[in-house]
């Protein structure tokens, strides 16, 4: 079995070391999108996407012609006002791009509706403070029930999709969170489980070499403790291991739970949401293309 | 089509003005939420509807105006804006920056216009208006409320002239508001109005501008002479209605029109389309002229009003004329007059 | 199928408030002797061999059966191999086990008894579980939860219990959604504790509580029965309102009295758990006597002849008959020192049944004498 895609940074000769990887490259500038996509195809190995950053409004990029055909995981602050947005939104829904939106800024939960809307995919992230959890939820009902076509919403489709009762469902992906799915690794090639992780030196091997395959990865002590951190809050009697929402969510905020006491209301609204999508569905009301 | 007001504030105080308690003319008001936005094009298009109309108030007081003007847009709507032109100098300025997004007919202007020796502006007024005009004259319908006889309509011919408007007038009649007082026009003075409108005829040929009518203007108040001149100018017979004008409020909260806002008064969440609320205040109006044809004894018998070419006056002044009177009226309109607190009324269940 | 229920041990690593195993006063040894196992064996291939039809379940109980550790369960897998080389196809083996001292050994041993589903229990309130007179709960949870994993990651299915007791009552919905989130595919089964003696005071319920609690957590099981499946008693009463009486544990199917045997540490052989506990019907050793003389055993008419005094009696005209028969013969037992009587549980499920069930599925309980379900005219 392949091991998971490899979120590593931008730089060739760590790109040129690796072999029939698919790598997801993160870059800081958007400028250095186009080029870090070129070196992981001329290298043999294989693009997932092209992560970057930017630290600045969605309406202040430019979207560049060489942007074309890279799939592209864009970080945003924050959209920028509608007026300075508006003449790149045909240019957004062309590109093969999704736009990472904080979930915990109140315009960007509206910047996230206006996107799906207009038919550009996107994400909210639940990296930062608390979100409004009511908007949150009105938003996250809009990106299940409304029956206009619009651009997914992540995690929220991601979970909806993915959610088959009775089992719970894991969303760390759609933000490369999920080791399972996503290693991370700097520029010297070691291995980590998250970007936090990476970034706090945690790294679980010095080269992905020291990876077999998945198996090893599986029964890698690291990831083991990531599971038992889990069943820790069973242990605990944590708010968490009784929530409601745990199929959605298992356990995703308990560290920030003071912080953010609205979410179990949140994700327990998101399973009666679920159903109440799937039963649209089996009623034929599958969603038509987006349009103009 | 529907009208979706961006705003309920307002910076003018017409004599006229008929949206009553809808507008705060002081105030911060009330705006459209960016939430309800998506909500109101998601709506329009599960409607199959491309059109939309913009109100107030004054829309253009909505802090994000041109935003949602260019949402909208990229939605795939085409917009016709109900001004007063009295927006604020940064939103014309972003206007006119913004305003190539809009292509062919995506987007018109509709600018409420009032003599300024009859209806005397506000401190201002006229140089706000003045730059409005200036900027987008070609985009812009001019439109007028006879809310008096003797109104005159010279400075419009001025301003059509000065500013390139298009040349199509469209003319409103002030109408009642049921259950409270406001200035208009009572039936009585209607054939004056068209009298008065027709003697315009000069002007109309020679700046070849078409009058168009906004709803409540009777067919039979202007005479064969008078139709058949209207019908050479503009190409097509005038139309004499009175429809829902569906006015989507800032808190999705939905009425017939603004003089029977207080009427059957519901919610855009109550309705899967646009069809379904133009069938329910459809049944309010079939309602009122179940009781009352028209707003003349002549309409009982009027063969246009059967056959459709005149609605027999404004729906506002049929449910007028019901306030204060005995209650033998259809349960439909009892109710509806005892939701709005007109006494000795059924209440709804 | 015949139920055999193996306490390898009386003795427990915890001491859990209501558990009346392992507080009452002992006098065989805690541990079965491997010559009383090799003994269990002998007896169960000599009676699948008189009984060519019948098929047996061996149920390791306890007390803790782990507690003898992996050596007495390899032991097992050797005498079942060498005293059932014929019978075994027919021999199935479970276990009720507290999983704290559940490992990969455990799991190679279980698996060769043919075992890929561990029954357990649990209790996320604090004081209920746990080793010492004033239950370590913390400890107690870090062992059930590693043992919990070990178990998954060898591919184990498992099932737990939730005794519900007088602490769980003010948090109906907590305990539920805890155990439906532990266990996410189902096999959560509800249980009353069961308090004999005046102590436990604070744990005990009454069988209008325990209906109570049933109550508070089934409109969302009956909601959403794809998000929590296999919940019981709900999936039981659903399925035998709509098909039958068809899904019957032991205490309420009225056919335990000749399908049980309980064999203690020593080789004594009772009916089951409980009967042993209290010293009630005593069948003999399994060194003096065959698995098959002991279920001829005549004690056992004392719970066949319940299934023709109560419906003459107590449970006359009872709508429920067919899926309670009373309840289980050892609780009204407790309640009565007489096995005749129906137990005082039957009232929490009529109570269950009537606010609750009826009312919200919109389904009758009611069955004929076969058990088949009585629609109303």
């Amino acid at each position: 079995m392949p091991l998971p895609t490899l979120v590593c940074p931008d730089a060739p000769g760590l790109i040129e070391r690796l072999h029939g990887r698919t790598l997801a490259v993160r870059v800081d500038e958007p400028e250095a999108i186009a080029g870090a996509a070129r070196g992981v195809r001329s290298s043999d190995n294989e693009l997932c996407c092209v992560i970057c950053d930017a630290l600045r409004p969605l309406a202040d990029l430019d979207l560049r012609d060489d942007w074309d055909g890279v799939p592209i995981a864009l970080g945003v602050p924050e959209a920028g006002r509608f007026r300075d947005l508006a003449p790149s939104i045909p240019r957004l829904r062309d590109l093969d791009l999704r736009v990472y939106l904080a979930a915990d800024r109140p315009d960007n939960l509206v910047a996230l509706r206006l996107l799906s809307s207009l038919g550009v995919p996107c994400c909210a992230t639940f990296a930062g403070g608390a979100p409004d959890w009511a908007a949150l939820t009105d938003l996250m009902t809009y990106a299940l029930l409304a029956s206009v076509p619009h651009a997914p919403i992540d995690p929220f489709e991601h979970i909806a999709d993915h959610y088959e009762p009775p089992f719970a469902t894991e969303w760390g992906a759609t933000c490369f969170a999920d080791p399972r799915c996503y290693l991370h690794l700097d520029e010297e090639g070691r291995v980590a489980l998250a970007r936090s992780e990476l970034l706090a030196g945690v790294v679980i091997a010095e080269d992905v070499a020291d990876i077999a395959d998945e198996a090893d990865l599986v029964s890698h002590p690291a990831l083991v403790e990531r599971a038992v951190r889990r069943l820790r809050l069973f242990e605990q009697d944590h708010p968490c291991a009784r929530c409601p929402g745990w199929r959605v969510c298992l356990g995703t905020l308990a560290d920030s739970l003071d912080t953010a006491p609205g979410c179990a209301a949140f994700f327990t609204e998101m399973l009666d949401v679920i159903d109440q999508r799937r039963d649209q569905r089996s009623r034929d009301r599958e969603p038509v293309k987006w349009r103009p | 089509m529907a009208n979706l007001l961006l705003t309920n504030r307002c910076l003018r105080a017409c004599p006229y003005c008929f949206a009553g308690r809808e507008l705060e003319p002081g105030g911060r008001g009330t705006s459209v939420s960016w939430e309800d936005a998506v909500y109101v094009a998601d709506f329009l298009f599960r409607s199959g509807e491309d059109r939309l109309a913009l109100l107030g108030g004054e829309p253009m007081l909505h802090p994000e105006f041109v935003d949602l003007l260019l949402y909208f847009r990229a939605r795939g709507l085409h917009l016709t804006v109900f001004t007063s032109g009295m927006g604020p100098a940064a939103t014309l300025r972003a206007l006119e920056a913004h305003l190539p997004a809009f292509d062919g007919d995506t987007l018109q202007f509709v600018c409420n216009l009032n003599d300024p020796e009859q209806t005397p502006p506000a401190r201002g007024e006229p140089a706000r208006v003045h730059r409005f005009l200036t900027a987008f004259g070609p985009w812009v319908m001019p439109a007028f409320t006879i809310y008096r006889p003797d109104f005159r309509l010279e400075f419009l011919f001025d301003l059509i002239g000065q500013h390139g408007l298009t040349r199509h007038l469209r003319l409103g009649v002030a109408h009642p508001v049921p259950g409270a007082p406001s200035r208009h026009v009572s039936p009585a003075q209607y054939r004056e109005i068209a009298g008065r409108l027709c003697s315009y005829r000069p002007l109309f040929e020679r700046f070849r501008v078409k009058p168009g009518f906004d709803c409540g203007f009777p067919m039979c108040q202007f005479t064969d002479a008078q139709l058949g001149w209207l019908q050479r100018l503009c190409g097509e017979a005038a139309r004499f209605e009175c429809g829902a004008a569906i006015d989507i409020a800032p808190d999705m909260s939905l009425y017939h029109c603004f003089p029977l806002s207080r009427f059957q008064r519901r919610s855009l969440y109550e309705f899967d389309t646009l069809a379904d609320v133009n069938r329910f205040y459809d049944r309010l109006r079939d309602d009122l002229h179940a009781e009352l044809p028209g707003i003349f004894e002549e309409c009982d018998d009027c063969i246009q009003r059967r056959e459709g070419s005149c609605a027999g006056g404004g729906a506002c002044h049929l449910m007028s004329r019901m306030i204060g009177e005995a209650s033998v009226r259809l349960p439909e309109i009892d109710r509806a007059l005892a939701d709005v607190g007109v006494p000795g009324r059924a209440r709804t269940d | 199928m015949a139920t055999l229920i193996l306490k390898a041990t009386e003795a427990c690593n915890s001491s859990c408030a209501y558990c009346d195993v392992v507080h009452k006063p002992r006098q065989g040894p805690a541990q079965m002797s491997l010559p009383v196992l090799e003994r269990v064996f002998h007896r169960i291939d000599e009676f699948l061999r008189e009984s060519p039809d019948e098929e047996l379940e061996v149920v390791w109980h306890g007390g803790e059966p782990l507690l003898p550790g992996p050596a007495f369960y390899a032991r097992a897998v050797e005498l079942q191999q060498q005293h059932c080389a014929e019978t075994s196809a027919r021999v199935s083996h479970s276990v009720q086990t507290n999983l704290s001292l559940f490992s990969r050994e455990f799991a190679r041993l279980f698996r060769q008894l043919g075992m890929d589903c561990i029954g357990t229990s649990y209790d996320p309130i604090a004081g209920v579980r746990g080793p010492g007179d004033r239950p370590d709960t913390a400890a107690y949870n870090a062992k059930f939860m590693r043992g919990l994993r070990i178990a998954e990651e060898e591919g184990f299915g498992w099932g737990v219990i939730y005794v519900v007791t007088k602490l769980a009552l003010e948090r109906p919905a907590d305990v539920f959604y805890f155990m439906t989130n532990l266990k996410l595919d189902g096999g959560v089964n509800f249980h009353p504790v069961l308090v004999y003696g005046p102590e436990p005071r604070h744990l005990a319920i009454t069988p209008g509580e325990f209906a109570d609690f049933l109550g508070a957590i089934f409109p969302v099981w009956w909601r959403h029965q794809d998000r929590y499946p296999e919940v019981e008693p709900f999936r039981s009463f659903v399925r035998n309102a709509r098909e039958g009486a068809i899904s019957l544990g032991c205490g309420d199917s009225g056919r335990c009295s000749h399908s049980h045997w309980n064999v203690a540490p020593d080789g004594s052989v009772s009916h089951c758990g409980r009967s042993a506990d209290w010293g009630l019907l005593p069948y003999g050793t399994v060194f003096d006597h065959s698995l098959a003389e002991m279920r001829r055993d005549p004690q056992r008419q004392a719970l066949a002849h319940r299934n023709e005094v109560l419906p003459r009696g107590e449970c006359q005209g009872c709508r429920l008959w067919a899926i309670c028969h009373g309840g289980c013969p050892l609780d009204a037992w407790a309640d009565q020192h007489s096995f005749d009587h129906r137990t005082p549980w039957c009232q929490a499920k009529k109570k269950f049944v009537e606010e609750y069930f009826e009312p919200i599925t919109g389904l009758r309980c009611e069955f004929d004498a076969e058990g088949r379900t009585v629609q109303p005219a």
